[in-house]
């Protein structure tokens, strides 16, 4: 279990609040995934939860520990930078046995055996590597530690698709197994749609959504209304992007399609006219947020003025 | 759970280590190749020599053991030089001494084993002095740039976004990065150094250049060089890992490293400028500072550069000094551990971490700088006091800008508001008060014309130090019978070429070895070596220093010069000592031609038989200085090592200054090559050569000088006074336990001088007492001083009782 509360960081060289007053939990065997746009304060936050930098104010327990120069805690933290970093002129398993020497968890088998499912020599010099294999031998070392907790610092940017999908496999297949608690950041909505069970989007080191993405997909649809009457609004479903063609009205509205169906009746009757024609669509993550931030209004915030529509 | 965190925090600090250790191999590899190329290179050709010459003199001494035992076997208790010559054709004045004071103390019991003792101990001294030596060129040259480097290497972790991530996720404490790091520093630097040394000995051994002392010596010169060395290193490390700390890119750590140094030495002059200003000098401003003196002096090798303090330093080897030392830099890397805990891991991307540092670093270095590139380009310019000024400001300004561009990443923010160029310009105005305040007499720095002279000591033997020989020891001819010797020296002194040497028979010839440094001052050999010997530095005042001995004379009693002497050791050399104002800086002029041309100038003048060359080139060689003589006459006077002293009082020493002033200024150049009486001047404020700096002949021409010293009652003449004056004399030197040595004569010069002699007796009784109470050995056999042959008519003894207990040197003189 992490508790956050009230954690906030100002880089004092730049002045920069990187993290403002931030407070979540992530359940124990939970994969968090962290949306933020660049410089919004993911990376300070997975720095602050893995024991690198410490927070001006708020705490961020771990287990109920603080993290900061906690070893034993820390020894069951396995954190991937956004930075690759390996020794010099080192092979995996130099680094393997850099990590046995620190982590009494380290498995040894783990590492060998996913060496070879990733298809690394890991007798070869990390820096005959590509970007991308020293990616995967960030991740394979990460994971042979058998953390309890996992925070990738968007670990999976680098990887090709294929390989990412069979990474974030390996990755959820220690969820189910182990019950590791995973944190990803990324800017790759769809990759955090596939990988985690919850998506908190911070912006300028504020938290602006927490939410369970089954949550979120279950309660954000696009509604396709078609009424035998013209010019009936449907302002009361609260609705975002309304769209009109003809007869029909799409719009995005927050709730279960059994609930807007109801609201969509309720909406007809009142104003004597028949529905001929309703479907709640389901949408993507990304959709859910582009829309999210539309009703908060940061939408022209984050993206730079214009509304981020697919 | 205490156990378990123990054990934890000890996995985490051996894996850190460990890790360091395999990841800095490359570095390790480089230090190794480098000390193994750089470290026995150097230490065996300067080991090799010293062996051949130090066995050599065993060799001497072991034959003239031999020889004296069978003198005595024939009935002799002594024997004279003719004597000695025909019996034994080969003839050298060393080993007539040595075969003479072997015959002298043969009764002594154990006095053979004592020789090989103090041969011991001369090979001690040596060695030490080698390694000292080496020491100092390695922390210098390869220890300073390898410690730093290796710093930068081990704390790695704490440098950079991608290294403080990696590092800063794994399961190890700040503390415990601190102490690997400080651990696997200490590894990396004292590894290297550890294996050459060790190399060297079998280096040594293969060379055969060790064929007499015992291997197990051999080793335990290398363990203390390797401790030595480690000690050395120490306080290197607790800087290099301080500098790391605090800047961050390769940069900017460099320049804090360098800065470091450059601080001490920059605050020891402002200090030292200060101390002026207080009528103290350098010297005791340091000492005043308890215990930094010995810390700083082991800690900077910059200081020990600028400031020219090799000679004392390398003899601070002491377990005290070492211990200061030890307690300093632990503090100092403590005191890291707990920076290191404050500093903020995000900060690892910033050239300087803590940013009253940066500002104290940025604008210190400013002024550092600006005073380094401005005497610099005055030095090589020669434009005076308007480059100084020119080049100061401008430089401030440059360094200012480079600086800011280091610390901010750029020069955006070059003079960005009115604080800056407020500091800026404050840092102008302390700058050129600094520089400058000698000029407008802010730190009032004593006009030397004003100096106040302590004493005044007149020597009889003045004809032997005009025309003195080179080396770092002197040369003391006496007689043995008092009248004869009175003869002789009142024909030297009155003839000045009286034939005077080995030939006449004398039973008592003896040479000891006993002070550094005499001065010389001969008009030709001034001209020569002005002439034909490049200046390695220019003087500050670009007078002609040595166009004539006048103008030495003349410069000597102002204040650009303190003295001139002339020096050989193993290359001799001629070096002036000049003040700048509050700064003391001094050149030398090396070569051979001017070496040969003194040496045959002195053994023509001194009419010796046996060509001077000959001594030079025995075992004695590079210990030959000077010749001065002694007899016992001279002693009736209340001459004490050949000079007699007198104390003036102010009002006299004013007048004598004023006296030397006008002969000075009105004398002709061939005044000085007539005959002349040795003066030496003490100085109250002392440099950090403690003996007469400010020594003057003083020609026949000098009429008021001469006038007025007669009439404050000095005596000038042999004959003055002679049948009044019977006097003891015992000066009593200790050993220095800091400087490894014993004061020479010329110490206890100075202390007479100061009339705080607590060691000095004069009182017959307490003379007696004194001698009766204590054993003589001989006080250094490796370069023969010792009894002279007449014991009943005069001794002449460098004597101890103890090894490292007291030094007693006396003169008594018999009726």
């Amino acid at each position: 279990m992490i508790e956050i509360r009230n954690l906030s960081k100002t880089y004092k060289s730049s002045g920069v609040k990187s993290l403002d007053d931030v407070t979540m939990d992530v359940k124990t065997g939970a994969v968090l995934g962290l949306l933020g746009t660049n410089g919004a304060g993911k990376s300070t936050m997975l720095r602050i939860l893995s024991g690198i930098y410490k927070q001006d104010s708020g705490t961020a327990l771990v287990d109920g520990q603080v993290v900061f120069d906690n070893n034993k805690l820390k020894s069951r933290i396995s954190y991937i930078s956004d930075d690759q970093f390996y020794l010099n002129s080192c092979t995996l398993h130099d680094m393997s046995r850099l990590y046995s020497t620190f982590y009494p968890t380290y498995s040894k088998e783990r590492f060998e055996s996913l060496v070879k499912s990733f298809g690394l020599d890991p007798d070869r010099k990390v820096n005959t590597f590509s970007k991308g294999m020293r990616r995967q031998g960030e991740v394979i070392l990460a994971l042979s530690v058998m953390p309890k907790y996992m925070f990738c610092d968007e670990t999976f940017d680098g990887l090709d698709p294929l390989m990412r999908e069979y990474a974030a496999g390996i990755l959820m297949a220690d969820v189910a197994e182990y019950g590791t608690t995973v944190i990803l950041s990324s800017h790759n909505l769809r990759e955090l749609e596939q990988l985690c069970d919850h998506i908190a989007l911070i912006h300028d080191g504020k938290l602006l959504i927490n939410r369970s993405v089954d949550d979120m997909k279950d309660n954000t649809f696009k509604c396709q209304v078609v009424f035998d009457k013209p010019d009936i609004s449907v302002d009361r479903m609260e609705p975002f992007d309304i769209k009109k063609t003809g007869k029909l009205t799409s719009f995005v509205a927050v709730g279960t399609n059994e609930e807007l169906e109801e609201k969509i009746k309720n909406i007809a009757s009142e104003n004597g006219a028949e529905l001929v024609y309703f479907e709640a669509l389901p949408l993507t993550l990304e959709e859910i947020f582009t829309h999210e931030l539309n009703s908060r209004g940061l939408n022209k915030l984050i993206y730079g003025g214009e509304n981020h529509e697919k | 759970m205490k156990n378990e965190s123990l054990a934890r925090t000890k996995n985490s600090i051996i894996g850190c280590i460990k890790n360091n250790l395999i990841n800095g191999w490359p570095v390790m590899l480089i230090i190794f190749v480098i000390y193994l190329l750089a470290g026995p290179v150097f230490l065996f050709v300067t080991f090799k020599d010293d062996y051949e010459r130090l066995n050599r003199n065993m060799q001497n001494l072991e034959n003239a053991y031999d020889v004296a035992r069978e003198i005595r076997e024939e009935g002799y208790n002594t024997i004279s030089e003719n004597a000695y010559y025909t019996k034994y054709g080969k003839y050298t004045a060393v080993d007539y001494y040595r075969v003479n004071n072997f015959l002298t103390a043969l009764d002594m019991d154990e006095y053979y084993d004592e020789q090989i003792s103090y041969y011991m101990v001369s090979l001690e001294d040596s060695l030490e002095e080698i390694y000292g030596t080496t020491g100092i060129i390695i922390a210098c040259v390869i220890g300073f740039a390898i410690v730093f480097f290796v710093a930068k290497h081990c704390f790695a972790f704490d440098k950079g976004k991608k290294n403080t991530d990696f590092y800063g996720a794994l399961p190890v404490t700040r503390y415990e990065y601190y102490i690997s790091s400080v651990i696997c520093t200490l590894i990396f630097s004292i590894a290297p150094i550890v294996v050459s040394g060790l190399l060297t000995v079998p280096a040594l051994a293969a060379a055969k250049a060790t064929e007499v002392v015992e291997a197990s010596v051999l080793w335990s010169y290398a363990g203390k060089y390797i401790l030595s060395a480690f000690l050395r290193m120490y306080d290197f490390i607790a800087l290099a890992v301080i500098a790391n700390i605090v800047g961050n890119t390769v940069g900017a750590a460099m320049v804090n490293y360098g800065i470091l140094n450059f601080y001490i030495v920059a605050f020891l002059g402002l200090g030292c400028a200060i101390s002026n200003m207080a009528g103290s000098t350098f010297e005791n401003y340091l000492s005043k500072i308890v215990g930094m003196e010995e810390f700083l002096l082991n800690s900077s090798p910059f200081l020990r550069m600028i400031f020219s303090l090799e000679g004392t330093t390398f003899a601070l080897e002491g377990f005290a000094s070492h211990l200061i030392w030890f307690i300093v830099s632990t503090a100092i890397l403590a005191g890291g551990c707990f920076i290191f805990a404050l500093r903020r891991a995000e900060n690892s991307v910033l050239p300087c971490s803590f940013r009253p540092v940066r500002y104290v670093v940025q604008y210190m270095s400013m002024i550092v700088a600006s005073l380094a590139v401005s005497m610099l380009f005055e030095a090589m310019s020669n434009t005076g006091i308007i480059g100084i000024c020119v080049m100061s400001i401008i430089s401030c300004f440059l360094s200012f800008i480079c600086l800011n561009a280091l610390f901010e990443g750029s020069l955006r923010l070059l003079l960005k508001n009115a604080r800056h160029m407020f500091i800026l310009f404050g840092s102008v105005v302390f700058l050129t008060i600094f520089v400058f305040g000698d000029i407008f007499g802010v730190f009032n720095v004593p006009d030397p014309t004003e100096r106040n002279f302590k004493s005044v000591t007149l020597s009889f033997n003045d004809q032997f130090y005009v025309g003195v020989t080179a080396g770092p020891t002197e040369v003391t001819i006496t007689r043995s019978s008092s009248e004869e010797a009175k003869k002789v020296a009142m024909d030297i002194i009155k003839a000045r070429k009286t034939a005077y040497g080995y030939e006449n028979g004398s039973e008592s010839v003896t040479v000891t070895a006993s002070t550094p440094d005499v001065y010389y001052v001969d008009e030709e050999l001034l001209k020569y070596g002005y002439q034909n010997v490049p200046l390695e530095k220019k003087l500050y005042s670009d007078e002609p220093v040595f166009e004539t001995i006048h103008g030495s004379l003349k410069l000597v009693g102002r204040h650009d010069i303190d003295y001139i002497e002339f020096m050989k050791q193993y290359v001799p050399y001629m070096r002036v000592t000049v003040r700048y104002g509050i700064f003391e800086d001094s050149f030398s002029l090396r070569d051979e031609k001017v070496s040969n041309k003194l040496i045959s100038d002195i053994a023509e003048f001194a009419d010796l038989k046996t060509p001077f060359e000959d001594i030079l080139k025995s075992d004695f060689a590079g210990e030959v200085s000077a010749c001065t003589i002694y007899e016992s006459a001279l002693c009736k006077l209340g001459v004490y090592n050949g000079y007699a002293k007198k104390f003036l009082s102010d009002n006299q020493l004013s007048a004598f200054k004023v006296a030397l002033k006008k002969d000075l200024d009105n004398a002709k150049p061939s005044d000085f090559t007539a005959p002349s009486r040795y003066i030496a001047i003490l100085k109250a404020k002392n440099t950090s050569f403690k003996y007469d700096s400010g020594g003057i002949s003083i020609p026949e021409s000098f009429t008021n000088t001469i006038g007025i010293l007669r009439e404050f009652g000095c005596i000038l003449d042999v004959d003055d006074d002679l049948e009044t004056l019977t006097k003891y004399v015992i000066g009593v030197d200790k050993y220095d336990e800091q400087s490894g040595t014993y004061k020479t004569h010329w110490d206890v010069m100075n202390r007479v001088a100061d009339e705080k002699d607590e060691y000095s007796y004069s009182d017959d009784a307490k003379v007696k007492k004194f001698i009766s109470e204590n054993i003589f050995v001989p006080y250094d056999l490796c370069y023969s001083s010792l009894l002279s042959i007449s014991p009943k008519e005069y001794y002449k003894v460098y004597a101890t009782a103890g090894y490292k207990g007291l030094i007693i040197t006396f003169d008594v003189c018999t009726e």
